[in-house]
């Protein structure tokens, strides 16, 4: 039953866009929001189907249907049915370029699907590239020289670090494994660890996964793509790369680790935690310095990106529990957070938080969702961010390594100072000069019922952490190495 | 490996380095497409006939073929940038030590493909690193990407790998060098059209 729920989503996603060049302008985003939110539907059956065990995983060609990936399958479709509701009024003005950007978006949410799904390491590759590919166009949308420019970096070094994982393909025929599905390398593994332990090969093959997909999810030194990418892209494509195509990567990278687990060894996991570290710490420095809204909270981005790269390098179940759930908070919080850029933007015609003022009393609902988000993010408890942090705090304190959990608390501190300086600057205080004439445009329903839709899920994960977490926690230990 | 392979070997490595050093667009491309043609040679001569035949379609044919029409239809025939060396400086010195230490370490066959892929794949990073130039960042990658596409076909032939499972993986990885390649000659298109650049320093941020 689940390979045909899966098969009915891809068909749908596939329609959605082939339909776009057909539809009148007035009634694409409409359908292809419909699509998606079907689409969701379908996920959450296959979901129920999956988690209250009425059947086992699957395969279907080269998808492998799991708890973990229907997990994300869910959280991708919840995104982009918002994503897709929001475009609506942002899209009016546009004319031709309305058709474009829901043919990409459709198939960009398809690739994605893909990624989290995809049963062997090929596959993810080809879904990696694919989402990139689809996704250019979209960081393009604007057509600016910002946007050229935006979208070549993204494109360059996003596709560089893809191409890195060819040299995972070609160890693995030199294993003579005979396959490049994650099972098999995993029980090829488990049984033949002898002279693949340690080796320099093993090494090398093990920073090219790790770059390969790190390079997507934008860790350092590969996140120098991040703030251009995000700041001149639409804000809803800001907000599903940040809030779904990064995680995705992140999903893949845990699907290559899990596969590649029997001759992983502690010195590997323990650069991959520094790496965690170092994108964490750069990026909340970074941010605390910026004055564009957009650039700020792509480098917050950066910043939650290591701490899920922390959690994966711990290398414990607690650690990974930790860091696939806060993919799935961070998802929610950061596409808030692009979405009330978006209409930041819409209103006010400026990304400078220092043109903006005294907003709050304009949109105090906006204010509330963008204080929440921040609060979240800065680790303040009762919020869901808090939960998930925590427990790659707790995963690195128990697992002995110390340091990486007061690195981690230090920086969700700074996350906490840039946070409250942008609310500062742009909500509270006098209100300063409005770009658009003096006056705020109205902020469109579909826009408002988007960041309300996504308060609520917030909200939800605060009051119900535990739920949540039993669910990440399924989800984590159907894989095989954990 | 036999002397024919070694030949086709060092024969690829200087032209790779020649199609990221020549500024001429139409004589890169060219030495690109005769790269392409190297590399599917040796692969075709090792065994993998079909990968061999994609790379020579891909690599040798279209993406040369794409240049040349891009920059044509920019009427730009030279990139600014004058002729600097630097690829062909690293490079000599990367092959003279890899001479060296293959006297000294190199014992398989193994090896030897890991160095050669290897060599040109730094080739292409070198010259996607130094060179501003977006038509040479589409050189670059395509020399980076099909290195790693000549290490995957000859371990795939050296290590058996199954012949549907190595076609579908060169074709679909070949396929999306073509696709990439496409995007960034697309991209540079529209910059050149709108800020009358090629240049990626030029462009600022893009340096990153």
């Amino acid at each position: 039953m689940i390979d045909i729920l899966i098969a009915i989503i891809f068909v749908l996603l596939a329609i959605g866009g082939l339909m776009t060049p057909f539809i009148t302008k007035k009634y694409i985003g409409p359908i292809v929001t419909i699509m998606n939110f079907v689409s969701l539907l379908v996920a959450l059956a296959m979901g129920y189907i999956l988690f209250s065990n009425v059947e086992s995983p699957t395969t279907l060609f080269v998808l492998y249907i799991d708890h973990l990936g229907t997990l994300f399958t869910i959280l991708i479709l919840i995104l982009s049915t918002i994503a897709s509701y929001y475009s609506i009024p942002m899209l009016k003005d546009e004319n031709a370029r309305v058709q474009r950007y829901y043919f990409w978006f459709s198939f960009f949410v398809f690739a994605m699907i893909g990624i989290v799904m995809a049963g062997d390491i090929l596959s993810t590759y080809l879904f990696l590239e694919g989402a990139t590919i689809f996704s250019v166009f979209l960081v393009a949308h604007f057509e600016n020289a910002e946007a050229f420019e935006a979208s070549l970096k993204y494109l360059i070094i996003c596709s560089f670090g893809t191409a890195i994982i060819l040299v995972a393909l070609a160890y693995i025929a030199v294993l003579e494994i005979g396959s490049f599905n994650y099972a098999i390398i995993y029980s090829y593994l488990t049984t033949h660890q002898e002279g693949i332990v340690g080796t320099f090969a093993m090494k090398i093959v093990f920073l090219a996964i790790f770059f390969g997909f790190g390079a997507k999810a934008g860790v350092f030194p590969f996140h120098t793509w991040l703030p251009d990418t995000y700041a001149e892209a639409p804000a809803p494509i800001s907000a599903v790369i940040s809030g779904i195509m990064t995680e995705t990567a992140a999903v893949a990278l845990i699907r290559t680790f899990d596969a590649f687990s029997p001759v992983i060894t502690a010195d590997m996991n323990l650069m991959v935690a520094t790496i965690g570290a170092i994108t964490m710490v750069l990026g909340a420095l970074l941010a605390l310095v910026q004055d564009d809204l957009k650039r700020l909270i792509a480098y917050s981005s950066m910043d939650e990106i290591g701490y899920i790269i922390l959690g994966i390098g711990i290398a414990t179940s607690a650690g990974v529990y930790g860091s696939v759930f806060h993919v799935l908070n961070h998802s929610f919080l950061k596409s808030l957070l692009f979405l009330i850029s978006g209409i930041l933007l819409y209103t006010t015609g400026t990304r400078n938080i220092k043109q903006m003022g005294g907003l709050a009393k304009k949109m105090p609902v906006v204010a509330v969702a963008f204080a929440i988000a921040g609060l979240s993010l800065g680790s303040v408890p009762p919020f869901n961010g808090f939960y998930s942090k925590y427990l790659i705090y707790e995963a690195a304190f128990t697992s002995g390594q110390v340091w990486f959990a007061v690195i981690a608390i230090i920086t969700s501190v700074i996350a906490l100072a840039y946070f409250i300086r942008a609310t500062h600057h742009v909500f509270l205080g006098e209100p300063k000069m409005m770009l658009n004439g003096g006056e705020l445009k109205k902020i469109p329903r579909e826009m408002m019922i988007s960041i309300l839709v996504l308060l609520a899920l917030i909200f939800t994960v605060t009051i119900a952490p535990q739920w949540f977490l039993e669910i990440v926690t399924t989800a984590v230990s159907n894989l095989m190495s954990f | 490996m036999n002397e024919i392979t070694l030949l086709l070997i060092y024969a690829s490595i200087i032209v790779a380095v020649l199609s990221t050093e020549i500024t001429e667009y139409m004589k890169s491309a060219s030495l690109l497409a005769g790269y392409g043609l190297l590399t599917a040679l040796i692969t075709i001569l090792e065994g993998e006939i079909i990968g061999g035949i994609i790379n020579l379609v891909i690599v040798g044919g279209i993406i040369p073929y794409l240049i040349i029409r891009t920059t044509k239809s920019l009427e730009i025939d030279h990139e600014k940038e004058k002729f600097t060396g630097k690829v062909t400086l690293v490079t000599v010195l990367l092959v003279s030590l890899g001479l060296v230490s293959s006297l000294l370490f190199v014992t398989t066959q193994y090896d030897w493909v890991v160095a050669v892929s290897a060599t040109l794949a730094f080739v292409g990073v070198f010259c996607m690193v130094t060179k501003g130039n977006l038509i040479k960042i589409v050189v670059g990658f395509t020399l980076f990407d099909s290195a790693l596409h000549l290490l995957l076909s000859l371990y795939s032939v050296q290590f058996e790998l199954p012949l549907d499972l190595a076609v579908i993986t060169l074709a679909t990885t070949s396929g999306l060098l073509l696709a990439v390649d496409i995007m960034i000659l697309y991209l540079a298109k529209k910059t050149y059209t709108k800020l009358g650049t090629l240049d990626s320093w030029s462009l600022g941020r893009l340096k990153g």
